[in-house]
């Protein structure tokens, strides 16, 4: 049988609806957006708890080792691949006095210039100080500046979040001054991303050489979210790992389906001799048309939400909607070619034998 | 291409005889009635000669035959497909262009009464059409040995008068062809008669 004659048929299939092709095209279509859509829901889920755990300190380690850290190698450590920001602060027992109320003074601690990177502050006014959100709302004056009794007013060079969200709260009400790194420190901080024990480990550099053994400890700024997260691991082992493989095996299913409900007609279009071949060829054409068509529909979709939501991890779309859909897609190919294996020409005989 | 029938018998499983001692030559050209009340063994017979069954008794020798076909009392085709694609299918699955199928299909089609409704879906056709085309496509896809089985048992008079006139028409050079019925009425469509209560047992 000629190709051209084989297409011809196959398109006949498809434009008189004996194909059923936007029925398929539909059942493929929901599941496949079903699978992708869950999966993609999923993933979004899991990247908001990642970027989470970037934001509210779970991956930023604190190197304590009071008065042994040194400031210059612990501003170093931002150097490192995998380490985003680090500094060194110093917790000493200095305070200020507010001269606008008659409370207690405000402590204030010293800290590198690469501490105050890793703080994501706002910038105010040039130079002195660093303020939590908090003390900014209640000390800070039109001005942008704070008055100290001792040196009257002085300015806020930037004003830092500092939300109470489980991290160490010391920062939120503590003014910080921003001073040079060539001296010893008490602690040193260091935002590793993605999360990593080895870049931990690698924390140790900072130490000054006449550390005591043991004296130094290593904390995540943040102990409620937990002490380490793998996002690559998080992402591999989600809930919904298993769904573009069940989807594809609907996909056969309906793929199946889609010929196993035409068996008589197979039967009797081997019956008048078109040879297996031809009407595999034949039945692969109908079964590509309505399943790409639900898949280029799939996409389309996944694309516009997609679009919408950021998504943390640069793979993470591609995770939901790559591989899935041309799996499914083959899948379908697969469980049509299958529903034709299944049909036999005595199927007819059989067929009109029992009626 | 001859088919010969000599002493042929047969008998399912343990069950009595149909028939026993069925002697009848079939040639090309010729139309066949195998006659008989309903259980008396005619699809018996015919799934003998088609070779599909072997017989209890006698032999069955078929020479040149290598394409069966068969058609059944339930007309069945593509419902949404045109009658003539079912007619163009087996010619064009030999090889050649789809427009030399159709002209071909179409003398076939004009020779069964159905140049009308070739353009016409499948489901719209009436019994006696589908009848037809079912005997059309059989005959387009140019068998050795055609079966026909019952071929009016379910259409209404007028519509079995309409079958029974295109299997009298029917003269086909390379075909030998055997219809089963108990209509008196496709019998004497026929060109001769096997009837299969000349051979029924009593035992
Ligand atoms: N495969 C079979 N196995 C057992 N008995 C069968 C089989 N096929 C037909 N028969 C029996 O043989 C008898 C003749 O059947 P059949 O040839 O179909 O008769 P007819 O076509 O003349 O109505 C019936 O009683 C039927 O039940
Ligand atoms: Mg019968």
């Amino acid at each position: 049988m000629w190709i051209r004659n084989i297409l011809g048929e196959a398109l006949r299939n498809l434009a008189s609806g004996t194909a059923h092709a936007l029925w398929f095209a539909s059942a493929w279509l929901v599941i496949m957006g079903g699978v992708c859509g869950l999966d993609l829901w999923e993933l979004l889920a899991l990247s908001g708890q990642v970027t989470d755990f970037h934001d509210r300190g779970g991956s930023t380690m604190v190197l304590t080792a009071p008065g042994h850290v040194d400031g210059v190698a612990c501003d170093e450590l931002a150097g490192i691949t995998g380490i985003e920001a680090a500094g060194a602060i110093r917790v000493n027992d200095q305070r200020v006095d507010i001269s606008t109320t008659p409370r207690s003074p405000l402590p204030i601690s010293e800290i590198t210039a690469g501490f105050a990177r890793l703080l994501d502050f706002r910038e105010g006014g040039p130079g002195g100080l660093l303020a939590s959100a908090s003390l900014a709302d209640h000390y800070l004056d039109s001005r942008g500046t704070i008055s100290t009794r001792a040196s009257g007013a002085t300015s806020v060079a930037g004003v830092f979040s500092w939300p109470d969200d489980g991290r160490a709260q010391g920062l939120a009400y503590t003014l910080l001054s921003v001073t040079p790194a060539n001296r010893n420190f008490d602690e040193c901080w260091a935002r590793i991303w993605p999360p990593s024990t080895g870049n931990s480990d690698l924390m140790g550099v900072a130490l000054a050489g006449d550390t005591p053994p043991g004296e130094a400890q290593v904390t995540p700024l943040n102990t409620t979210m937990g002490s380490t997260l793998d996002p690559t691991a998080l992402f591999a082992n989600r809930r919904t790992q298993w769904l573009p493989i069940a989807g594809a095996a609907a996909c056969s299913g309906i793929g199946f389906l889609a010929v196993w409900l035409r068996r008589l007609e197979c039967a009797a279009t081997l019956d008048s001799g078109v040879p297996r071949l031809a009407l595999s060829i034949q039945l692969f054409v109908e079964t590509a048309w309505w399943s790409t068509l639900g898949c280029v529909i799939v996409s389309g979709l996944l694309v516009i939400t997609g679009a919408q939501f950021e998504v943390t991890r640069p793979d993470g779309f591609a995770l939901a909607a790559g591989w899935p859909l041309g799996f499914a897609l083959l899948m379908t190919w697969g469980g049509a070619q299958a529903g034709l294996a299944c049909i036999q020409r005595r199927a007819l005989m059989v067929y009109f034998k029992h009626r | 291409m001859r088919l010969r029938l000599e002493g042929v018998g047969h008998c399912f499983a343990d069950a009595q005889w149909l028939f026993r001692g069925v002697t009848a030559d079939f040639e090309t050209g010729t139309t066949t009635a195998v006659t008989g009340p309903s259980g008396s063994g005619k699809s018996t017979l015919l799934a003998l000669m088609a070779g599909s069954l072997y017989a209890a008794e006698g032999t069955v020798a078929r020479q040149g035959i290598e394409r069966t076909q068969w058609v059944f009392q339930n007309p069945f085709g593509v419902a949404r497909r045109a009658a003539i694609d079912h007619v163009v299918l087996p010619i064009m699955a030999v090889g050649g262009s789809r427009d030399q199928a159709t002209d071909q299909a179409m003398v076939l089609m004009e020779q069964f009464g159905l140049a009308s409704v070739a353009a016409r879906p499948f489901a719209q056709l009436s019994g006696g059409e589908a009848q037809r085309l079912m005997l059309a496509r059989a005959v387009a896809s140019q068998p050795h040995l055609l079966l026909v089985d019952e071929p009016t048992a379910q259409l209404d008079h007028q519509a079995a008068v309409t079958v029974a006139e295109a299997l009298s028409s029917l003269s086909l050079k390379g075909t030998i062809v055997a219809v089963a019925t108990h209509d008196p009425l496709t019998r004497d469509a026929c060109q001769s008669i096997v009837d299969l209560t000349r051979y029924a047992t009593e035992d």
